[in-house]
């Protein structure tokens, strides 16, 4: 799982044509709660490479990475992709062919968070009448959740 | 800074966060909650996480039939009911219910979370 912010940093830096230089490329938005790192994206193609795990370049797309790429993410990514090897050779099978149950159930044991349900979720599902969220209202002046590197409120 | 921006930071919120104004651009933005309705009388609540920063006299605006009434509400204390939400009244409504959150004269951060149309059971 992992949990911080999706955060990319500056990619360049140039002069305005007023003479002014402005940073470009940043993004910071906050993730709202900690979310699942599947599996399989530590596991490449069985075609392309029937014994490889790669717990640091997952594929993900380069917005979600600014949040993945969290050494704290990379501890449990490797902790997962080392009992994935260590179950596959027991078994003399492919990493690709290790039932995904087999893994989950001795990462389990071993005391890895696979789910988090937000305690504090309210959820809108549970609520009588007619619950209209933020993400369904329409929003006036400005686009919704468009920010940069700014204090939470 | 200009626009809404989606939020976490505080609680409580329905669902998956909530958004505020940045308290800048005040009266230039708003926040319309839209839903269709089975014609009948509701009590009609928002949903707000409280904070010291917030405003204490955003304007809310129910509109329902033919006819409209704005209520201020003090963002900064806690939610009366449920330490959730805040009853803006008793309405009758058509098909269509609509609660406009507005920004003009705050005097803080103007949040917006949930909008709840009870059914009133006589």
């Amino acid at each position: 799982m992992g949990s911080y912010t999706l955060d990319s940093h500056n990619v360049r830096r140039y002069v305005t044509p007023d003479s002014h230089v402005q940073n470009e490329g940043d993004i910071g938005i906050s993730a709202p709660r900690p979310y699942e790192i599947a599996c399989g994206s530590i596991v490449p193609k069985k075609a392309q490479c029937p014994n490889l795990l790669v717990p640091v370049c997952v594929s993900s797309s380069q917005i979600a990475f600014g949040s993945i790429r969290m050494e704290p993410v990379f501890m449990v990514l490797g902790q997962s992709a080392a009992k994935a090897a260590c179950l596959s050779l027991d078994r003399e099978m492919a990493v690709q062919d290790l039932p995904y149950d087999v893994l989950s159930t001795h990462l389990l044991t071993d005391g890895q968070v696979l789910k988090m349900d937000d305690p504090h979720m309210i959820s809108s599902r549970k609520m009588r009448g007619e619950v209209v969220d933020d993400r369904q209202a329409k929003f006036i002046g400005g686009l919704a959740g468009v920010c940069c590197k700014q204090a939470i409120y | 800074m200009g626009g809404w921006q989606g939020s976490a930071a505080n609680r409580p919120y329905i669902d998956s966060g909530y958004r505020h104004n940045g308290n800048v651009e005040q009266g230039q933005k708003s926040a319309l909650f839209e839903t269709k309705l089975k014609p009948d009388r509701y009590e009609v609540r928002l949903s707000y996480p409280p904070n010291r920063n917030r405003a204490e006299n955003v304007p809310v605006t129910v509109i329902h039939m033919a006819d409209s009434r704005m209520i201020r509400v003090n963002q900064r204390e806690n939610s009366p009911i449920d330490g959730v939400f805040i009853s803006l009244g008793q309405f009758e409504f058509g098909n269509i219910a609509k609660v406009e959150v507005g920004t003009g004269e705050t005097n803080g951060y103007v949040t917006v979370d949930a909008v709840q149309f009870l059914p009133v059971t006589e």
